[in-house]
């Protein structure tokens, strides 16, 4: 059972990877590389950005515009 | 808003009256310049020209505190501050006078965890960019934002349960001309600034069932309500997924999650209306000075109309870390890793050392080179008076892919009580 689990996830993500990309790439924030500095909710000119469940920053995707300043001035790299 | 920011204080002062404390703060001067080449489009708002940015030798600081500590066994507290100044706007700060405060308050016992949060962000007015907010037609200035956040989780059994709730409260200024009916407008026309409010509110509510330590299974509403007059920005999503941890031993771990969730909003495209989520981390410790993690997280979308799955996001991220000089008082080492992030042009590669020198000096360097955005140099010099008390003298140089460059130079203190 768990390896199965784990081959369709595999699975799931290589078919995933081979795929083309959206004319507009939406920005995430990986919650595990985050460490709440902030810097993030200070510069976003949409003021999209705010404080989730466990604490790490969220991407609003309905005001963001994907005008990238978060992900240039992240020190963690948290912004994908 | 001046209330929150009383009410948060009395509540520090007696959360600190009544408990056993521990506190961080970190204090720094900073100094700074920058040069850019005209035609530059990546700054704030309000700088869009060279000799905007252009800055020869100002001085900044910043102070961090965080204290926290436990009432009892069952509650505990968290409080952080970050005020933050500078003579001119640099670093891609929208305000370049700001200070937030986060408040936070836990309880856990058992199967429940309840947590209340409140934040405040504060910013100077004639010092703060304008923003672009969604549905105001004109430029808008912060002023504050109020954040309260509720969370609690249950678990009954192989059950759990999680209710989340955000309220937000954005205080903004904006500029509207005396005669707005007259569409032609120049810069003779007077202006009068009013003041206005944003509201948001998002709320999740997820249950989840655990088959065993490993494999897990959950389902999950999140909504967004923009509590203002249009709804516009209002936001639903529904869905569901797996996940599995499994830490094998002490040298290997893996976790995996693959989830599904239906996006309905107005304002956003509907190709990302059904989402997939999937993500897979190993972490291997190789032996005791070396240790190391890959990740891998991708978010695609199917899109109905043409019957194809597309890439909104991909970030597979490394780490690698040698640790040598492990009798001093910190560990040197070797650290380097990368990101790719095709979709965003986030790609980027990093190295850092860490090296005692002598009499618990440590020397510190790093380079980041984020290919399309920008590439960084930092060198830090760190004195440790004792384990938990240090002073510090850093440099950073940061190219913004060749618009222009910033150079800060900081010295700063690290103390923990």
């Amino acid at each position: 059972m768990k390896k199965l689990i784990l081959i369709i996830i595999f699975a799931a993500f290589l078919f995933l990877a081979g795929c083309d990309k959206v004319e507009n790439p939406q920005f995430h924030v990986d919650e595990t590389s985050c460490n709440e500095c902030g810097r993030c909710t200070q510069v976003c000119p949409l003021d999209a950005i705010e404080y989730g469940e466990n604490g790490k920053a969220v991407i609003d995707q309905t005001k963001c515009n994907q005008c990238g300043k978060c992900i240039t001035i992240c020190p963690q790299d948290a912004i994908y | 808003m001046r209330k929150t920011f009383i009410i948060s204080l009395i509540l520090a002062f007696w959360i600190a009256q009544s408990a056993a404390l521990t506190n961080w703060a970190q204090f720094s001067l900073n100094y700074f310049t920058t040069d850019a080449e005209n035609g530059i489009d990546i700054v704030t708002g309000a700088s869009q020209d060279a000799d905007h940015i252009n800055t020869k030798g100002k001085f900044g600081a910043q102070y961090r505190h965080e204290i926290s500590g436990n009432l009892n066994e069952r509650i505990s507290f968290d409080v952080r501050n970050n005020a933050f100044f500078s003579e001119k706007s640099h670093e891609l700060r929208n305000s370049y006078l700001y200070n937030e405060i986060k408040a936070k308050l836990t309880y856990r016992f058992q199967n429940t965890y309840c947590k209340v949060q409140l934040n405040n962000r504060y910013y100077s007015p004639d010092k703060t960019n304008y923003l672009n907010l969604s549905g105001v037609e004109y430029d808008t200035q912060q002023q504050m934002v109020n954040n309260a956040i509720v969370d609690f989780q249950q678990d009954f059994g192989k059950f759990g349960f999680n209710l989340f709730g955000s309220f937000r409260d954005l205080e903004y200024k904006y500029a509207v001309p005396e005669d707005d009916d007259d569409r032609d407008h120049d810069d003779e026309d007077e202006y009068e600034a009013k003041s206005a409010a944003d509201y948001d509110l998002y709320s999740l509510g997820m249950l989840s069932y655990r088959f065993n330590d490993r494999f897990s299974i959950f389902a999950r509403g999140c909504y967004k309500d923009d509590l203002n007059d249009s709804s516009e920005l209002n936001q639903n999503e529904l869905g569901g997924g797996m996940e599995y941890a499994n830490r094998f031993d002490f040298q290997n771990a893996l976790s995996a999650e693959i989830s599904y969730y239906h996006l309905d909003s107005k304002v956003i495209d509907e190709v990302f209306t059904h989402n997939i989520y999937s993500e897979i981390r190993y972490t291997k410790r190789f032996y005791f000075p070396l240790t190391g993690f890959i990740s891998v997280k991708n978010r695609s979308v199917f899109d109905a109309e043409t019957s194809e799955f597309l890439r909104v996001s991909t970030l597979l991220r490394a780490h690698l870390k040698f640790s040598y000089l492990t009798e001093n008082l910190l560990d040197s080492y070797l650290l380097a890793g990368g990101k790719y992030n095709p979709e965003n042009n986030g790609s980027l590669v990093f190295g850092e050392f860490n090296q005692f020198l002598t009499h618990n000096i440590y020397l510190t360097g790093g380079a980041k080179l984020a290919f399309d955005l920008y590439s960084q140099y930092s060198g830090k010099l760190e004195f440790y008076l004792s384990p938990l008390k240090s002073i510090w003298l850093k440099t950073e140089y940061t190219d913004f892919t060749k618009r222009f460059g910033q150079n800060i130079i900081s010295l700063g203190s690290t103390l923990i009580f």
